[in-house]
């Protein structure tokens, strides 16, 4: 089984993804915590990360998404975030997909089915 | 003593009993200033010589205030030489108060006069002010800018005997002033404007009068008789008067004048006249300039005023909005998480529930009503958030300077040597500065990376077919053949550290700012990366 990780700081969001990539066959972990996050990259059993870009400190996401291409640049990285104007942002485009947030999860449902074939 | 001579107010006939000696013989009339009651506003002089010396009561006491009993005549003859004289230096003295009053008047007028055509009007109405005193006529020249030719701009006066008439006969009816006179249209009277620039004359000898005035800088009178008077007979006068016009020791121009209509001949005082105030226009002319100079300034002061207050609106209309924005971003961007979970659960829970669900169609007005929310927070956002290049001129000379200084260090390690050619006077082009310093930064890392073992980086801007051209090449390891059509994707790098980002980013940059990015390599030879901007951006 896949396993995502998804670092974000609101909790119902976490719990929501949690339930609804669960529901689809993957193991989700979840966390607000940027080092714990980087913990759990560095533990070598994720297969993808989903990134909030504004964490509990200001541009955390930014940092931590720079942190984990320099641990593993092969770990794939989607980038999930209120805010439409990170993606002009030079160093967004180091992750490999760009999804802002909806209540509606379908876009990124098919991304992560694109990065991790079931 | 009785006396039975005829007193003067008999001898003129005038009778007049205001006069304080009707009736009274014996006293000496010519004593009595104001005798002048019968001989109306005679000069002494002429009184004299008109009354006086004819009345034998006064011929009686002059002669016997000299001790003579009988007249003497060659007395009564030097008497009338001098009595000649006084009349002469009478009508001199009193033609010297007019020229000094209208040069009194010139002066007041000039003063303060700021209008260059106004200024000569002035002069030109000065030349020819008063009938007996000044000229008929009087025109201006002004140099052309190749100090070639001498140009008519403005005319003064009659054009004709019969214009003359009615000109002259107009200002005595009316009383005008010089200053009514000197203050009016310079346009003036169209006949003689059209004459006047009609005028041109070379400043040669082929016109004598205008070139030694102009040599010489003095006024002067030239006769037709003498020949080769160009002015005369383009004029059609006997004698012309020519006085050069000086300003900061160049010459601007000549005053001409004639005696058209009374044919008299231009006496010295005319030039006298003419040169003073030729004169007055060389000072009057640089008034003029600095005042204009002064206006210009004011002007432009008024303008960055304006300007300034301007930008000071649009600062404060600016900050608002960006503190509204921060406002709006903020809020959206709390309303939206809130919004995701919402949506997200209802919409899981739809999904799941039969149709049958009474509850079923409730849980859709959830996840319709969410979406909705969540599409005006995207409208909020993408407008709040909007990234605008931040546009400015900009040198690309200057840019890659001060990207090579960002670059030293780095160079340095890995010995690699710089070798720059920087055209020094490039158009100044529209840049995002940050945009454009990422893609040198981009291009100049990606040479050093490829010179572990050190090597030559070289730099250089210029133009090339009309567009600004910056080349930057390495002499390090050079790209396989076969990646050179990889290299602009994303996430393509043949580096262990890299991204695969710098040339897709530069490359982009590039395009946004309409310009165009080429790289050429060679394996084991080098890379060349040519960045072309195009000039139309420009502006100097």
């Amino acid at each position: 089984m896949k396993n995502i990780l998804v670092v974000d700081d609101e909790k119902h969001i976490r719990m929501l993804y949690e339930k609804e990539l669960g529901e689809e066959g993957y193991e989700v972990q979840a966390t607000g915590d940027p080092d714990e996050a980087m913990a759990c990259c560095a533990g070598g059993n994720v297969d993808l990360v989903i990134l909030d870009i504004k964490l509990s400190d200001k541009d955390g996401g930014m940092e931590l998404l720079r942190r984990i291409k320099q641990h593993n640049k092969a770990l794939p990285v989607i980038l999930n975030t209120a805010y439409p104007h990170y993606q002009y942002d030079f160093a967004s485009w180091v992750a490999d997909a760009y999804i802002v947030k909806s209540g509606n999860l379908t876009e990124l449902k098919e991304k992560v089915k694109e990065i991790l074939p079931t | 003593m009785e006396s039975h001579h005829q007193a003067c107010w008999e001898l003129a006939a005038c009778g007049k009993p205001e006069c304080p000696l009707y009736g009274q013989k014996a006293q000496a009339c010519w004593a009595q200033t104001a005798a002048g009651i019968c001989t109306g506003d005679l000069s002494i002089g002429e009184r004299l010589k008109k009354f006086c010396l004819k009345c034998d009561f006064f011929r009686f006491q002059l002669n016997r205030a000299m001790g003579r009993r009988q007249a003497d005549h060659d007395i009564h003859s030097t008497f009338e030489v001098m009595l000649d004289q006084l009349a002469a230096s009478e009508q001199e003295l009193s033609q010297k108060v007019k020229e000094l009053s209208i040069l009194r008047e010139v002066g007041r007028l000039l003063q303060g006069q700021h209008d260059q055509e106004r200024v000569f009007h002035i002069i030109l109405s000065g030349v020819t002010a008063g009938q007996t005193l000044g000229l008929n006529r009087a025109f201006l020249l002004l140099m052309d800018e190749e100090g070639k030719f001498l140009e008519g701009k403005m005319g003064v006066g009659p054009a004709s005997g019969e214009e003359a008439a009615e000109i002259w006969s107009r200002i005595a009816s009316e009383g005008l002033t010089f200053e009514q006179i000197a203050m009016a249209e310079p346009a003036g009277n169209p006949k003689l404007l059209g004459l006047a620039q009609g005028l041109k004359i070379p400043v040669t000898s082929e016109a004598p009068a205008v070139y030694q005035s102009v040599q010489e800088r003095r006024a002067l009178s030239w006769p037709r008789s003498g020949g080769g008077c160009l002015l005369c007979e383009k004029l059609g006068v006997d004698e012309i008067a020519v006085a050069s016009l000086v300003s900061e020791d160049r010459v601007l121009g000549v005053i001409l004048a004639d005696n058209v209509i009374t044919r008299q001949p231009i006496r010295e005082e005319n030039l006298a006249m003419m040169e003073i105030l030729a004169e007055e226009v060389g000072s009057a002319v640089e008034r003029a300039k600095l005042h204009q100079i002064l206006e210009r300034k004011v002007q432009e002061l008024e303008q960055a005023q304006q300007v300034l207050q301007e930008s000071q609106t649009i600062l404060l209309r600016t900050e608002r909005l960006a503190a509204m924005g921060e406002v709006a971003a903020t809020m959206a961007h709390e309303i939206r998480n809130p919004l995701v979970s919402i949506g997200g659960f209802a919409r899981s829970m739809l999904l799941k529930k039969s149709e049958e669900d009474p509850d079923k169609p409730y849980l859709g007005i959830i996840v319709e009503e969410v979406e909705r929310l969540e599409n005006i927070v995207k409208g909020v956002l993408n407008y709040v958030l909007k990234p605008e290049p931040k546009l400015a001129l900009r040198d690309v000379t200057k840019e890659m300077g001060e990207a090579l200084v960002l670059m030293g260090e780095a160079c340095d390690r890995s010995h690699i040597r710089v070798v720059t050619d920087l055209a020094p006077d490039l158009p100044a082009v529209e840049l995002d500065s940050q945009q454009f310093r990422q893609v040198l930064l981009n291009i100049l890392q990606n040479a050093v990376q490829a010179m572990p073992q050190g090597g030559t980086l070289h730099v250089k801007t210029g133009i090339e077919n009309g567009n600004l051209r910056v080349a930057i090449a390495d002499t390090g390891i050079g790209i396989p053949e076969g990646d050179i059509g990889k290299i602009y994707q994303p996430f393509f790098t043949t580096k262990e550290d890299g991204f695969g980002l710098g040339l897709p980013v530069a490359l982009q940059i590039v395009r946004n700012h309409g310009g165009d990015l080429k790289v050429e390599s060679l394996k084991e030879k080098g890379t060349r990366v040519v960045i072309t901007l195009p000039q139309e951006r420009s502006k100097r």
